[in-house]
């Protein structure tokens, strides 16, 4: 699944190099670390904007810093492992078929 | 008298250039049937522009009054869009031999007009059917065996929605006489229980891909020609949503339907390998948050999901006409067998990632600015669960077309293939949709002024906004890149997976085999037992018959004398011979028939 693949005589593409996956990775990281930075600081220094109005239960969460990024970072571990298991539960196939089932 | 013509305040229906365009495209060959993909898209859009809101047109149909046209300024903003989603998808068509498919794109692209615009149920009916007919072609024109009946199941699902529709209106115009026809909101009726409400709402789920009902969607287009998902997925399902608009703004149902289309399709998009097919399941998440937002009901809210229809349409397309380049291409769409394209389809990968990036919104992209309406009005009116499931969805998104979709095609591992970049036309028409994503994605004043109400108080680019987007998107992000790093990331294996249509491609064909085995079955045993043996026996008797009865009689006659001289045998033989011949004289036959009328009459007394 990674990016690293290549052909011993295809042109090298900037890609191709794993030290430049490396580095675009880390890039990504302090990307993410920048973003999160910035919502503490925001959070703290100025006020965030609440999208829930005050008699809903969600008001003190939502605006809390780093809830976005907490939410995405598990929903998509949680999409991930429930999919596999749509896929195979215990060894067996769940709703995953050979691709000529519907001709079967 | 004109049909087309025939209007009081405007001069010719909305759709009239397409609909010309077709018919002409259906004669002409070559490179100028192709031309009418380009001109009649053009002339459209020109006359939208010149329409006044407001406006409206009235046709005479076997003594009815039909209000074919009425211009507000959704159907003018629909018209927009399925005008320039004609003029796109017709520049990425523009290679097109065959004069049926390029003449059938642009009457199925007429009737979407002719949906916007319609004025009341009895001409939406009408042009209803039309999208149902004229849209399979895109599917057939692949001509394989598995396109064709993947054409008919979408066919099938199709002329339900539209019979559903008419059912629907019908039992109205029943019983409310002809203000039943108006397109008024039916929302009150339906949440009292009315069955022509509630049928009418069928017939637009079916186009909306309701849960349940979207598997044709799946089915179709990952089925159809290279460009026919390009021109599939910019109008029906958004004649659908834009006629839920109109019909059931604030019907709470639709915010639970909403909600659970825009969640279930994302687990399913994860483990599917074709990459058209997980289009299509974002697609259907991706109308789940328009149904919320019509759901929800406000006026803000409804802005909110007639915006993303906009944006969806140019962004899905984008990626559906990437996605049929790479088809077109290489002859390849599974995700298992793609792979290191970016190589030799340099444009194609950078249009493909706008996309991407569109449909996740990120800030600058169009998704951003219409999404983010939904969410926010979904939060404001204290859907607390429908904002998680919206949250998650936008997530999932992510995760499954922003990044799956260019990273499996163009990136990941080198599947080997050095194909040639993408035909020029298809370059320019991604083009197009590229600029429009990022310019609305920069200047969303522009699509909030054509909204119905303008989109009022509405600033998508305000700080908390544009943090929390770009920290949930990267996060989300982030566990996509942990999980591939960690190899635990569901790889891409050549397979199908079960959904709905498990019912009535596999459940009813084996409901099919056992009734047609059980009944064939008895029908078997009883025409073994009836033609067989019945039949065979009553044919025996009255063949033979006689000949035995005769037979049986002749000893005791002889003994008596009545049958000559001759010896016993001979005289038997003899009568055998003859009955079996069937010529002894009436007399015989006569006196046998007399002596079993007594044998009846004594027996019966």
């Amino acid at each position: 699944m990674n990016k690293k693949n290549k052909k011993p005589n295809a042109a090298k593409r900037w890609l191709d190099k794993p030290q430049n996956i490396r580095l675009f990775i880390r890039g990504f990281y302090c990307l993410c670390a920048v973003i999160m930075l910035a919502d503490f600081v925001f959070s703290i220094g100025w006020h965030k904007h609440a999208a829930f109005s005050n008699d809903s239960g969600l008001h003190g969460v939502e605006p809390l810093p780093a809830f976005y990024g907490i939410f995405g970072f598990l929903s998509c571990l949680g999409i991930v492992y429930a999919s596999k298991l749509m896929r195979s539960w215990k060894g067996k196939n769940v709703l995953m078929r050979d691709e000529d089932y519907w001709d079967k | 008298m004109n049909l087309l013509a025939s209007s009081m305040e405007i001069g010719a229906h909305p759709a009239t250039a397409l609909l010309l365009g077709g018919l002409v495209a259906a004669i002409l060959r070559g490179r100028f049937a192709s031309a009418t993909l380009v001109i009649a898209p053009l002339f459209g859009l020109w006359y939208i522009s010149t329409l006044e809101v407001g406006s409206f047109s009235t046709l005479n149909l076997f003594g009815y009054e039909i209000l074919s046209v009425a211009v507000d300024s959704q159907a003018k903003l629909f018209g927009y869009l399925f005008h320039l989603a004609a003029l796109v998808a017709g520049i990425y068509s523009f290679h097109l031999k065959d004069p049926w498919q390029i003449s059938t794109a642009l009457l199925y692209a007429a009737s979407a007009v002719g949906v916007a615009f319609a004025g009341d149920l009895l001409s939406l009916f009408l042009w209803w059917e039309g999208l149902a007919i004229t849209s399979v072609f895109q599917i057939w024109g692949r001509r394989t065996k598995q396109a064709e009946d993947s054409g008919f199941r979408y066919l099938f699902f199709h002329i339900s929605s539209g019979l559903l529709l008419l059912a629907g209106i019908l039992l109205r115009f029943h019983d409310q006489g002809s203000s039943a026809l108006s397109l008024q909101p039916l929302t009150q009726s339906l949440e009292s229980g009315d069955l022509g409400s509630l049928l009418i709402l069928l017939a637009i789920g079916i186009k909306a891909a309701f849960p349940g009902l979207h598997a044709w969607l799946k089915d179709g287009y990952a089925e159809a020609t290279p460009t026919g998902p390009v021109w599939l997925c910019a109008f029906t399902t958004k004649c659908a949503v834009c006629i839920l608009a109109r019909l059931f703004p604030g019907a709470e149902v639709l915010i639970s339907i909403g909600a659970v289309m825009a969640v279930f399709p994302i687990f399913y998009a994860i483990i599917e390998n074709d990459l058209r097919r997980v289009l299509c399941y974002s697609k259907i998440n991706q109308i789940g948050f328009m149904v919320v937002g019509i759901g929800i009901g406000t006026e803000l809210a409804i802005d909110g999901a007639i915006a993303h229809a906009f944006t969806h349409v140019l962004y899905k397309g984008l990626l559906f006409m990437s996605m049929g380049a790479v088809l077109f291409r290489t002859g390849e769409i599974r995700g298992s067998h793609l792979g290191g394209l970016y190589k030799t389809m340099p444009w194609t990968t950078g249009f493909c990632i706008v996309g991407a990036a569109s449909i996740s919104a990120v800030p600058l992209f169009s998704g951003f600015v219409s999404k983010s309406i939904i969410i926010t009005e979904t939060a404001r009116n204290g859907h607390v669960l429908v904002w998680f499931c919206l949250l998650f969805a936008s997530a999932g998104v992510l995760h499954k077309a922003g990044i799956k979709i260019p990273f499996v095609a163009f990136f990941s591992r080198d599947g080997g293939m050095r194909p040639k970049e993408a035909p020029f036309n298809m370059l320019l028409a991604m083009g197009i949709s590229s600029f429009f994503c990022v310019f609305l994605g920069c200047n969303p004043q522009w699509l909030y002024s054509m909204l119905p109400n303008g989109a009022a108080g509405y600033h998508p680019y305000d700080a908390t906004h544009l943090i929390t987007q770009f920290e949930i998107l990267l996060f989300s992000a982030l566990s996509y890149i942990m999980l591939n790093l960690k190899g635990s990331h569901p790889a891409e294996l050549p397979s199908v997976n079960l959904d709905i249509d498990w019912i009535y491609r596999k459940a009813g064909r084996r409901f099919m085999r056992v009734m047609t085995f059980f009944w064939n079955g008895v029908n078997k045993k009883v025409h073994d037992v009836f033609i067989g043996i019945i039949v065979k026996k009553v044919n025996s008797f009255a063949k033979s018959g006689q000949v035995y009865v005769l037979e049986f009689f002749a000893d005791p006659l002889h003994e008596i004398g009545i049958l000559g001289s001759d010896s016993k045998a001979k005289t038997k033989a003899r009568i055998t011979k003859r009955a079996g011949l069937g010529v002894h004289p009436v007399g015989l036959t006569a006196l046998f028939g007399l002596i079993f009328l007594l044998g009846f009459l004594l027996l019966a007394q």
